[in-house]
């Protein structure tokens, strides 16, 4: 079942068409590794398909529903989709605890006004905490936390919302071997509960491990998708990839 | 004795406007320059009031909120449209627009001459013409603005208050409508400010628009920076400093003439010195 359907998207900025015509489908409970040299158009891709951005031309369908992303910033959280960003943006002037306790908010402003403290979600937010091992830094502003750290909140982020699709931009960019791990567990996590996930990412061993089919751009374009394993092993992606020059080395 | 109870009085004036101020920029990361504005409109209104009919206090500082409330949606609004930084300037156009108003709308305000004679409030049988009766009126109301804005910071919605100053683009994204939280505050704030500015008004028996001008504004935010962004306590403690500080110039023998405008030059060096070494105020949790 389609959980994504991207048709002939386009995006230019300035002279450059960053995304050009762009088709893809990504399926229910799959895991997508979304992959490309830098600037071939894959965070935008992202940030169209999340309202960061304005759609130029083409349509985006989320559980056939026809996203209207004409303005920018969609609200993602009413199309079940939950992100994390290259450079993770959290609420550094707040709590590593309050990151994690905005997501499960009430939304209304009536409603917000009147909830204080919810078990509900204390007990939530402790048990996502827990699960990526910041639950002992949760009085910690969140700026305080180191670079990786700060990506695993933006993950926690992620699991607290309990969203049909989760993006992750670079998940494993700047962590460690054990951070790694702990991140490529949780994103197999939500496999096995249901979720879609779109994986951006350059290390190509984390996609060949986690991935279902992989989805190649280069200049804008959507190049080869696949099995991981086949499509990563071809000569003209990785020519693309790491430069014929260096591939042929 | 008296004089204490004059800067006590003073003192929860100022604080109920510096809270209000900081839970829009605190809180929100908003700042406003038309708080003077509604500290005005709730003077006037009361002065109005309590000057030509028999109104009650109360009721003057509930008609004067109720005035408040539509017109702070309104001028919330026009705000709104534009960035953070350009809401600060608009907020400025905005509290110079009202002075202008306060000034030239002379049939109801009395223009530059302003109103007199505004009466102090017999509440409950007590008389609050005494001036340590007066004090105990205005802790009371500094007390219950003091705790609404603690309960306030502590729901859901201050939550959310704070992820649009940290990141409102990403607090959008996760569905909340931005908007109408922002519009909310301000809304409530401008009814804190126009509560102060009956306090005022009953308290010093006479208004003009000098009082409501930019430079309010600019004191407003200075009580809001000195104390701490983000804290209530460190607005009551900016307050303190504010309220005492021209006293103590008075003091050391400076004559009163220029202890105005030595305070605003102090105020200004304090504030850049603030910014420069400690952003966050004096019991601050947030950096501008």
């Amino acid at each position: 079942m389609t959980m994504i359907k991207i048709h002939n998207l386009r995006k230019r900025f300035g002279r450059a068409d960053v995304v050009n015509n762009f088709s893809a489908e990504i399926f229910k409970n799959t895991i997508v590794g979304f992959v490309g040299p830098n600037g071939s158009g894959k965070s935008t891709v992202i940030n169209l398909l999340t309202g960061v951005e304005t759609i130029d031309h083409g349509d985006i369908y989320i559980s056939d529903i026809l996203v209207k992303n004409k303005k920018k910033l969609i609200n993602n959280y009413s199309f079940n989709i939950s992100r994390t960003y290259q450079d993770p943006r959290i609420f550094d002037q707040m709590s590593v605890l309050e990151n994690v306790l905005i997501v499960l908010n009430k939304r209304k402003v009536l409603s917000s006004f009147f909830e204080t403290k919810k078990p509900f979600n204390s007990s939530k937010v402790e048990e996502v905490l827990r699960k990526v091992d910041l639950w002992g830094k949760r009085s910690a502003l969140a700026g305080d936390l180191s670079y990786g750290q700060r990506k695993i909140l933006e993950f926690a982020r992620v699991l607290a919302m309990d969203t049909r699709i989760c993006i992750f931009d670079e998940p494993f960019a700047g962590l460690f071997a054990e951070m790694k791990l702990i991140v490529s567990e949780l994103i197999l996590d939500l496999k096995a509960s249901g979720k879609t996930v779109v994986l951006i990412e350059h290390d190509m061993d984390q996609i060949v491990k986690l991935a279902d089919y992989v989805l190649v751009m280069n200049a804008g374009k959507l190049i080869a998708k696949g099995k991981p394993s086949k499509i990563l092993s071809r000569n003209d992606i990785l020519d693309i990839y790491i430069g014929k020059d260096l591939h042929e080395k | 004795m008296e004089y204490l109870i004059h800067l006590a009085i003073l003192l929860s004036i100022y604080a109920i406007l510096g809270i209000s101020l900081n839970l829009l920029l605190g809180y929100t990361g908003l700042i406003s320059l038309t708080h003077a504005s509604f500290f005005g409109m709730g003077a006037y209104v009361t002065a109005l009031l309590l000057v030509h009919t028999k109104t009650s206090f109360l009721l003057s500082v509930l008609l004067g909120v109720i005035l408040v409330m539509p017109i702070s949606t309104f001028l919330g609004m026009i705000s709104d449209q534009f960035n953070k930084n350009d809401y600060m300037l608009v907020s400025l156009g905005l509290n110079v627009i009202i002075f202008g108003l306060f000034n030239n709308l002379s049939n109801l305000t009395n223009g530059a001459l302003g109103i007199s004679g505004i009466p102090r409030p017999v509440l409950f049988n007590i008389d609050f013409s005494s001036n340590s009766n007066y004090l105990l009126l205005a802790l009371v109301l500094l007390l219950l603005i003091y705790l609404f804005s603690h309960y306030i910071v502590r729901t859901s919605f201050g939550r959310v208050l704070k992820t649009i100053r940290e990141d409102e683009n990403v607090s959008k994204s996760f569905g909340f409508n931005t908007r109408y939280y922002k519009l909310v505050i301000f809304v409530i704030t401008a009814s804190m400010a126009a509560v102060s500015g009956s306090l005022y008004a009953s308290y010093f028996s006479y208004i003009d628009p000098s009082s409501f001008s930019v430079t309010t504004s600019m004191l407003i935010l200075s009580i809001t920076i000195i104390g701490g962004l983000a804290s209530l306590p460190g607005t009551l403690i900016g307050t303190l400093f504010f309220i005492l500080f021209p006293e103590l110039l008075r003091f050391v023998g400076i004559p009163s003439e220029e202890v105005f405008q030595l305070r605003q030059l102090m105020f200004g060096l304090i504030i850049v010195l603030l910014m420069m070494h400690r952003p966050q105020g004096f019991m601050g949790k947030y950096k501008l």
